[in-house]
């Protein structure tokens, strides 16, 4: 009965470890086409200022949970692949809800600076042939 | 002189310089009785407070374990000889006693040869234990991602995420659910749901009597690893000094032959041996040091 015991908490014990690390496939992707839904509404010539704005707020949203849920996901820990690799190579740009928020910043704002753009230099640009 | 008083000098000289000799201190023979320890995933997988226990129970149920055992009995029973054969000699007269040290001798030389096969053993099963830890080091930092320089660039850029995340988040919900309209989400409602049920599991966790087991040992797998790889360290080290200490008293076992053959061809009875002491090399010490 006591060897039962026993091996019944060793085998929870393990259990628990490996529940712990049970992997779960696709947070960073999820992410990532959120992500790219947000900067497509961004660049979008086709809708009107309001449209924007509710797509935005909508974006908002649902990328402040996607961000956590990677940042929270630990069988993302090591985990040595390309997209993962991106994903943590940039927090600004990939957790872009988050760092815009701790910047102070508006969304479009904080992703056109991350990309080499600011307000400066687009004021300073000037239209001409190729 | 007696022959078998130049035997015993013999005996005991090689007996010495065995002793001496590097190669003692080299690994034992492979035959005899073993313990072959296998890193499993399971073992690697192990918290840190049964890995141990694990390893020590697997040992007890081996062979070597057993030899070890048999090997420190013997010594005791050899000291008791000792320690009769000295009160022995010191009580008896004459050819008797002479008898009786020359056979103190050959105890004493008979002592030494199973001390040096315990270290053996000893050292054996510390070898073996070294050889684990290290795998087992191995194989969990390989896990854990730290194998290539890669996987550590990006173990720090997450943990750096981390950090940031965590000091920003508070910030972040005040900043955005202020200005949002809208209530929490469902998933962070049922996060922070979950967050307080886990740390309730947490607390009860941290107070649970095995963890306390647990809690004299360092909080980092990798740190209590390495740990218990310096622990045998300085156990092979000690059976390496304890190796020095049984050649000097085989060389003093050598000189007290020498003596005792010098006495007898003299006829006189200067030479005695002195009082006693049980158990384990540096107990067995009074046996040698005259």
């Amino acid at each position: 009965m006591f060897r039962f015991f026993k091996s019944l908490a060793t085998a929870l014990t393990i259990g628990a470890v490996l529940t712990a690390t049970t992997a779960r496939a696709g947070t960073v992707e999820n992410l990532e086409r959120e992500r790219a839904i947000l900067v497509e509404t961004l660049l979008s010539n086709e809708m009107t200022a309001e449209e924007r704005v509710a797509k935005i707020h909508v974006s908002k949203k649902r990328l402040i949970d996607l961000e956590r849920i990677v940042l929270r996901d630990k069988s993302l820990v090591g985990r040595n692949t390309p997209a993962i690799k991106r994903a943590f190579a940039n927090y600004d740009l990939t957790f872009m809800v988050h760092a815009s928020v701790e910047k102070d910043r508006s969304l479009a704002d904080h992703w056109l600076s991350q990309i080499g753009l600011n307000n400066r230099g687009l004021l300073d640009a000037q239209m001409r042939r190729r | 002189m007696h022959p078998r008083t130049i035997a015993l000098m013999a005996t005991t000289s090689l007996l010495v310089s065995a002793l001496f000799t590097p190669s003692s201190f080299a690994s034992p023979t492979p035959a005899g009785p073993g313990w072959s320890p296998s890193v499993t995933e399971r073992l690697v997988k192990l918290p840190q407070a049964h890995l141990k226990k694990s390893l020590d129970r697997d040992f007890a149920r081996s062979p070597l374990a057993d030899a070890i055992a048999n090997a420190e009995q013997e010594i005791q029973l050899k000291t008791q000889t000792l320690d009769d054969l000295r009160s022995a000699a010191d009580q008896a007269l004459g050819s008797l006693q002479t008898e009786l040290r020359h056979q103190l001798l050959a105890e004493k030389q008979g002592y030494l040869k199973l001390v040096k096969n315990h270290q053996d053993l000893r050292r054996q099963h510390l070898q073996k234990r070294q050889k684990v830890y290290g795998k087992i080091l191995q194989r969990y930092l390989r896990a854990r991602g730290n194998g290539s320089p890669e996987k550590v660039e990006l173990i720090a850029a997450q943990e750096q995420a981390q950090s940031r995340f965590q000091k920003s988040a508070e910030t972040v919900n005040m900043k955005v659910f202020a200005s949002f309209d809208a209530p929490q989400s469902q998933y962070a409602a049922a996060y922070a749901k979950n967050l307080s049920a886990a740390n309730a599991l947490l607390v009860a966790i941290n107070n649970h009597p095995a963890q306390k087991i647990s809690g004299q040992n360092p909080k980092n797998k990798t740190q209590y690893l390495r740990q218990l790889v310096a622990e045998t360290d300085s156990g092979l080290a000690l059976i390496e000094q304890e190796g020095e200490i049984v050649g000097y008293m085989a060389k003093l076992v050598a000189l007290d032959a020498a003596a005792f053959a010098d006495q007898i061809a003299s006829g006189g009875d200067e030479q005695d041996l002195t009082p006693d002491q049980p158990t384990t090399v540096t107990s067995a010490l009074t046996h040698f040091i005259q």
